[in-house]
């Protein structure tokens, strides 16, 4: 299939992805990367240990849950 | 009369950046719509043009024009840098990742971003180089560097997944 073969809804929502170029040299130096990289967005590691909503229902239920779980156990092991 | 080597490199100089100024939104277009990522899109096309520079005497126009050329070689850098990064995203998972993709909204999808994210790179690059640049499917066969019969089934099967995803019947 060719460009002219695609359906014209199709064709028209590709349309719709212009990119803008920003300016840019030809060459950058070594330390300019550098820069870049250490200024490159990243996810927080400590992400997965912020308090959200449900982390109070975890701090609740996973201490009754285990409680449970250590009380029980000895039943099944006799 | 022939150059001196000093005149030779003045020559390629201007001519690499007649080629720059010529190719550099193209191919960054290229790129920022494979990875969409602005700052490797950059780099991409910054690298393309150093190795093009450094291994210019290779390049033989009979055997292919500039611009599958210059795809060809900024394709395999892309390829190289994201499976640096997926590498990298293994040892390191927080690293190289961007703030705000990890959560796609329902906003977001239904856009032909979001849709041409969910394809396969395979098929992604495809329709990106045969829409985008209005490249015949041999050109993205000599930039792949694939066989021609695969390039037709990518097409093929990336935009039956396209409009799958965009929900356009086959008719429209």
């Amino acid at each position: 299939m060719s460009k002219k073969e695609m359906p014209n809804k199709l064709r028209n929502q590709l349309q719709l992805f212009q990119v803008d170029v920003p300016a840019f040299s030809m060459k950058k130096s070594r330390l300019e990367r550098y820069a870049d990289w250490l200024m490159y967005p990243v996810k927080s590691p400590l992400e997965k240990l912020r308090i959200r909503f449900e982390s109070f229902n975890k701090v609740i239920i996973y201490p009754l849950l285990i409680v449970f779980i250590v009380s029980f156990l000895p039943l099944f092991l006799i | 009369m022939s150059l001196s080597s000093g005149q030779e490199l003045d020559k390629n100089q201007r001519n690499l950046e007649i080629l720059f100024l010529e190719y550099r939104k193209p191919i960054y277009r290229f790129v920022y719509r494979f990875t969409q990522d602005e700052q490797l899109s950059v780099d991409i096309v910054q690298d393309t043009f150093i190795k093009f520079n450094k291994y210019q005497s290779n390049y033989d126009e009979k055997q292919s024009n500039i611009k599958t050329y210059l795809f060809r070689i900024a394709y395999q850098l892309m390829v190289n840098r994201i499976k640096r990064r997926e590498r990298m995203k293994k040892i390191l998972p927080f690293l190289n990742q961007q703030l705000f993709n990890s959560e796609v909204t329902t906003e977001d999808r239904l856009t032909i971003q979001w849709a041409l994210k969910m394809l396969s790179k395979e098929q992604r690059v495809v329709i990106i180089l045969m829409y985008y640049h209005d490249l015949t499917q041999q050109n993205i066969s000599d930039i792949l560097e694939i066989p021609l019969g695969t390039v037709k089934s990518r097409v093929h099967h990336g935009l039956l997944k396209l409009r799958q995803l965009m929900e356009v019947e086959e008719g429209e």
